[in-house]
């Protein structure tokens, strides 16, 4: 006899040994060197499809129905066979989207939709229970079978035991115990339990050997083999054993196989090996034929067994026991122990599997979504993983007392056969909504909801229920005359449908409705966005993988990490977060790409399940899961791209528009980095070679540096702190080649630096700084070039400190852009620079630099050049013969070189023609025509600018005699302030501008008092455009009248009081206190048209030089006086007059009626006279004629060795 | 691409070796050898389904192996 208590040792020693085989596998899986990354162990691990049930109730069903129960295994060897078209379609899905369990496939399949989660959870474990039931029915009956060896005991005869006594429940809590040893120590991501996978396949090969052994055993050893075996049946007239008809009918037959091929995918306990513990889809490929031979073997010996047993043992015996049975008939006492360990090892197996799969689902799918919706106090906690290890312990207990009570309370006196396809009808409701999801799109949520229902309580009311009024639960007279006696509504005679047996009954109607409410609901309705998105991800699976994506989501990488800890454990968030393939911001405050996002819920999905995962992260970023994200959806990456763009282009909108609002190389360099921060940037620097900054050329391009690398001057800084670590403005930089500002001017790109303490090529710049700018927490850098016109003129750097996230490559393209606007500015104010330099000093090499040496007057002058650029304004001073001096004041239209060039012309001009000393009406009639020439010269070789419209004014004062003359061509009056303080302008006639042509010039002549001022200027003095011309001329009369008596004073109070704060023109002013030369430096003498006056003339010189004390000067005054007279007589009309000036210069002069002009001759070797002009030139400084109303003079000035009075 | 269209051919073949167990099985030719004959000793439908089984595991084993 076997003891109770061998029994139960060997049983926990058997258990012991499966712990070491699953310790053996967790250990080789932490090693890397995974025990059950292997195809046959895959294979092996499916057969824990072979239960309990089977090992024993096989036999009894062989032994009522014949081959009847080999429609279990029909199904699943042909849905193996289609294996790779329908399973890997769902081991696919199952891992991208870390489905760990059937009701996480149905929710994250409609749209993770939390209710139909919750559903499929809570029709599964209603479902198995029954079948749960089945496995503690199996085990205890064995127990108390071969406790009682050798009796052979009837299960019937067992009866009801005492609750405590009960194996059963003794039984329910060491597998419960078991199972949470094995299957819930910690929490895994991805619900793989390596461990446990082992150990079943280890199982199944304990139960086929245990199998096989009674078979070859009873076969064989009992009978003679096969033939002996089964003619003896034939002859005992078991003919049940030899077909199918008379017994089962073919309905149920085609039902069987259809539901068992559902089962092999639907039951929990198989989706939990066929596709979460799958470590690779290859080893489907052998497991589609190795899990049918296993099945081949295990099942093969059930007809000879039935056989044998119905033959031995007869009918006393329950057929559901004869595996054991048999053994112990025949005292094989070993035998039956090993039957009993491979039962045990069936029922262990399954229940493992079974309970930890739907543990899985009960606390991801149904309590997990409550108590995160809810916002309970529990799922507020830091550390969630206890909770939710806790959650699943909790459900496996009770899961296996649920079990264990229906097992008590229906299980008595039932075949277990019909228990189990009670279950499977139950999981066979799943089929619509994961195989139709599989391969249709247009499910929606709602129509699985309707057709889940519709067909779970179509399944309860025609299996459940009659297998509790079987059980004595219910009245009997529910099943045959109906509930309250309504026969339509009979349970297995449902609106009067007969002739069928009750699976396929109850199959016809559950999967009428459910099938019908799924496809109608669904073709009803629409699939809303969530949904279709799911749809394509699930039915294109084997596509190449579309992204699913939040858009909107911000969370921080810390507070994902936070969420992944609370569910996950430290160690868990941290291996979590390392399998993310991107790139991971480092700081815990960067904002979380959304990939990183889609990862954590991708994480926590297989944790907690798709609908939970989806709520927590929900709450983690900030994103309302209802309506709104729909909308998100649906404008998607476009409108998100579109946005970011958008963006960019606002900020570098608003920066260009910033950037250039001078023509200043500096202030444009200063705009740029301040248009930089700290939209863009925290700080940003420009650095520009020397000659960029004066405007020249920066010659510099490419290549051309040298060996040392580019020189540049730092010209801009600008930063969210006044206080930067950065070179100062001013200092010179010599960047290394292989610094970043150097390798972006070499290759003309912007150069990304990430990390700044990785480039040592930064660093060689300057150390010291280097270091210093990386403590003032500096960590990133782009470096653009500065390129415009294909010239390269420097380099813009942005660096980043108080934004932690460094730069990207995408941040180069519109750094670039940046530089690229800028720079065009920046050439801009660089040609500039260079031609307004070149233009000023232009000018002023045109305009006088210093006065001549002259004692007519004593003159004053300002020119300022307008801000805009150089004008055309000049003024001149030009000593003339006789104490003489001619003042000039002109003006061209426009400004710039052009104008300055034509100034420059005119002045040249007005030059020559006074040496000609006309009298100023005449010289302005020379300039206009000049002008006019020059103009239709100009037109005619296709210029298209012109001169026309020059005006100018042209003064000569004599201090001889104090009279002026003064004519002007357009130009503003010039205004005279007498010594007495009276102020008037001039009124001199206008006239036209040069160039016009018309009327000719007139001058006038006026008296001017001694130390009388003549200002001359240009209308850009007076005109102002905010200011009328006559409130300037006040202004200028007013100024004068008060201003000090000095030529420089008065230029100075002039443009004081005149000055323009915005000098849109070129002023030129010109301030000329006359003088008087005194008659005691003036000699005069009529001569008579005779010879011997020439000799009284020269007497008379002769004294008068003595008494100016130049004796030095006498013979040749005398010479030259005498050769000018004589000639005077001899060609000229008298009377004849004779002057001399003492001033800084003698001048001789000799006057006379002729408008003859004398000219100088080479006279021959032979020649009497024709000397004359030829001594004269060779004896005086200079020497001339000019006319004067009556007649001509004819002047010839010698230098006096001392200014006169000094 | 060429992955994907073995793969297909591979999904093919296999649904098809379905098809046919699955007709092989049910009515009407399973009711054919629903008879009381034996064959080398052991019942004739009990041979026939063993047979088919073995067919299928067959079939599926040489069309697994033939694909990459």
């Amino acid at each position: 006899m076997l003891r109770a208590e061998i029994i139960v040792a060997v049983s926990v020693a058997y258990l012991g040994l499966l712990f070491v085989v699953a310790f053996y596998a967790d250990r080789r899986a932490a090693a890397g060197r995974s025990l059950i990354n292997n195809a046959t162990v895959y294979a092996l691990s499916l057969a824990v499809y072979e239960t309990a049930w089977a090992l024993y109730g096989n036999v009894g069903g062989a032994a009522a129905t014949g081959v009847g129960f080999l429609g279990l295994y029909l199904g699943p060897v042909l849905m193996l066979a289609l294996g790779w078209p329908v399973l890997r379609r769902i081991m696919r899905v199952s891992r991208r989207h870390r489905v760990t369990s059937l009701a996480d496939f149905v929710s994250a399949r409609y749209g993770k939709s939390a209710v139909l989660g919750g559903l499929v959870t809570i029709i599964a474990v209603v479902g198995i229970a029954p079948y749960i039931s089945l496995q503690l029915k199996a085990v205890s009956d064995t127990f108390e079978i071969i406790r009682r060896y050798p009796e052979i005991t009837a299960a019937s005869e067992m009866g009801q035991v005492p609750l405590l006594q009960d194996t059963g429940l003794y039984a329910a809590l060491l597998l419960a115990a078991f199972t949470i040893l094995f299957g819930t120590r910690h929490l895994d991501t991805a619900e793989r339990h390596e461990g446990l996978v082992a150990a079943v396949a280890f199982e199944s090969v304990v139960k086929l050997a245990a199998l096989l052994a009674v078979g070859v055993f009873v076969t064989f050893w009992m009978f003679r083999g096969f033939d002996d075996l089964f003619s003896r049946a034939a002859q005992a007239d078991l003919t049940q054993l030899f077909t199918l008809h008379g017994h089962t009918s073919y309905g149920t037959w085609v039902w069987v196989i259809v539901l068992s091929m559902l089962s092999i995918v639907l039951l929990p306990r198989q989706w939990q090996v066929t596709f979460v513990e799958n470590v690779d889809e290859k080893h489907l490929k052998r497991a589609m034929w190795l899990f049918p031979l296993y099945l081949l073997a295990n099942t093969f010996f059930v007809l000879p067994l039935a056989a044998g047993g119905l033959l031995r043992l007869g009918g006393a015996t329950d057929a559901d026991t004869y595996v054991l049975a048999l053994p112990i008939a025949e005292g094989q006492q070993a035998l039956a122990l090993f039957v009993f360990i491979g039962g045990l090892s069936a029922a262990t197996a399954m229940i493992a599997v079974e309970t930890i799969a739907l543990s899985t689902m009960v606390s991801n799918s149904l309590v997990m979504p409550l108590l995160l919706r809810s916002r309970s106090r529990l799922a507020r906690r830091d550390d969630l993983s206890g909770l939710v290890l806790g959650i699943r312990r909790t459900t496996i207990v009770l899961i296996l007392l649920l079990g264990y009570a229906y097992f008590r309370l229906a299980g008595e006196g039932r075949a277990l056969t019909s228990f189990g396809l009670v279950s499977f009808a139950a999981v066979a409701q799943f089929a619509p909504a994961i195989l139709g999801g599989l391969f249709w799109k247009g499910g929606t949520r709602l129509g699985v909801l309707v057709g889940l229902v519709a067909g779970f309580v179509m399944w309860a009311y025609t299996l459940l229920l009659p297998s509790f009024a079987e059980s004595g639960l219910l009245p009997a007279s529910f099943l045959r005359e109906g509930p309250l006696g309504i026969e339509l509504l009979r349970p297995q005679r449902l609106f009067g449908l007969s002739g069928m047996d009750p699976v396929s009954h109850a199959m016809f109607w559950s999967a009428l409705v459910n099938i019908g409410g799924y496809v109608a609901v669904s073709l009803a309705g629409r699939p809303n966005v969530a949904e279709r998105a799911q749809a394509v991800q699930f039915v294109d699976i084997l596509a190449e993988p579309a992204r699913e994506r939040r858009w909107q989501a911000h969370a921080t990488v810390g507070a994902l990490q936070t969420m992944l800890e609370r569910f996950l454990g430290r160690e868990g968030a941290e291996r979590a977060l390392r399998a993310y393939p991107g790139t991971r911001p480092d700081s815990p405050e960067a904002e979380a790409p959304p990939e990183l996002v889609h990862h954590a819920e991708a994480q926590l999905s297989g944790s907690v399940g798709a609908a939970s995962a989806r709520l927590v992260v929900d709450a983690v970023v900030g994103q309302e899961p209802v309506r709104t994200d729909e909308v998100m959806e649906m404008i998607g990456e476009a409108s998100q791209r579109v946005e970011l763009v958008r963006r960019r282009l606002e900020f570098l909108y608003d920066a260009t528009s910033s950037i250039g609002t001078t023509l200043d190389v500096i202030r444009t360099a200063e705009e740029l980095t301040q248009a930089a921060v700290p939209g863009f940037a925290d700080y940003a620097t420009v650095d520009l070679p020397e000659a960029v900054v004066r405007g020249d050329e920066p010659g510099m391009n490419g290549g051309g540096t040298g060996g040392t690398g580019p020189r540049m001057q730092r010209t801009a800084v600008s930063g969210i702190r006044d206080e930067t670590p950065f070179f100062p403005i001013g200092d010179l930089i010599t960047y290394t080649p292989s610094s970043p500002p150097a390798r972006s001017i070499e290759t003309g790109r912007a150069i990304l630096v990430p990390r700044l303490r990785d480039s040592p090529g930064w660093q060689e710049v300057d150390r010291v700084r280097a270091s210093h700018i990386l403590d003032h927490g500096v960590h990133s850098l782009i470096t653009a070039p500065l390129r415009a016109r294909g010239v390269l003129l420097g380099v813009v750097n942005f660096w980043r400190s108080e934004k932690t996230e460094p730069f990207e490559q995408d941040d180069l393209s519109l750094a670039a852009e940046l530089a690229a606007h800028a720079a065009v500015s920046l050439d801009n104010a660089r040609r500039y620079t260079r031609e307004h330099g070149m233009a000023v000093a232009l000018q002023r090499s045109l305009l006088p630099r210093t006065l001549p040496e002259q004692h007519a007057v004593e003159v004053a002058y300002r020119y300022l050049p307008a801000q805009e650029g150089v004008g055309g304004d000049w003024f001149d001073v030009i000593p003339l013969s006789g104490a003489r001096v001619a003042l000039v004041m002109g003006d061209v239209v426009g400004h710039g070189l052009h104008a300055a060039a034509t100034m420059g012309r005119l002045r040249t001009a007005v030059h020559s023609f006074s040496s000609l000393d006309p009298p100023p009406h005449e010289l302005l009639g020379h300039l206009d025509e000049l002008v006019t020439r020059t103009d239709q010269e100009a037109v005619a070789a296709g210029g298209e600018t012109s001169i026309t419209g020059v005006t100018c004014l042209y003064a000569i004062y004599d201090s001889v005699t104090h009279r002026c003359a003064i004519a002007r061509a357009g130009h503003p009056a010039p205004a005279l302030a007498r010594p007495d303080g009276t102020v008037e302008f001039l009124d001199v006639p206008s006239g036209l501008p040069l160039g016009i042509g018309g009327l000719p010039f007139e001058s006038v002549e006026l008296h001017l008092p001694e130390g009388s001022r003549l200002v001359l200027f240009t209308d850009g003095l007076v005109e102002r455009r905010d200011q009328d011309i006559d409130t300037g001329l006040r202004i200028l009369r007013e100024t004068l009248a008060r201003a000090e008596q000095t030529p420089e004073e008065t230029c100075d109070a002039v443009l004081d009081a005149l000055l323009p704060p915005v000098q849109s023109d070129d002023i030129a002013l010109l301030v000329a206190r006359t003088r008087v030369l005194g008659s005691e430096q003036v000699a005069q003498w009529d001569i008579e048209s005779d010879p011997a006056a020439v000799r009284r003339v020269r007497a008379a010189v002769s004294t008068l030089l003595a008494e100016w004390e130049l004796e030095t000067l006498q013979d040749t005054t005398e010479l030259i006086l005498s050769e000018l007279i004589t000639n005077a007589m001899r060609h000229g009309v008298g009377p004849i007059k004779v002057r001399l000036l003492r001033d800084h210069t003698l001048t001789c002069e000799v006057y006379d009626r002729s408008l003859t002009s004398p000219h100088l001759r080479y006279a021959a070797t032979m020649d009497e006279g024709g000397r004359g002009l030829f001594l004269v030139a060779q004896l005086t400084a200079r020497w001339g004629t000019r006319y004067t109303k009556d007649g001509k003079v004819i002047w010839a000035e010698q230098t006096t060795p001392e200014a006169p009075g000094d | 691409m060429a992955r994907s269209r073995d793969d297909e051919r591979l999904a093919g073949r296999l649904a098809a070796v379905g098809a046919l167990g699955f007709v092989l099985v049910v009515p009407p030719l399973l009711a054919q050898f629903d008879r009381m004959d034996r064959v080398f000793g052991v019942p004739l439908l009990w041979a026939y389904l063993y047979l088919v089984w073995a067919i299928v595991i067959g079939l599926v084993a040489i069309v697994g192996a033939r694909s990459k």
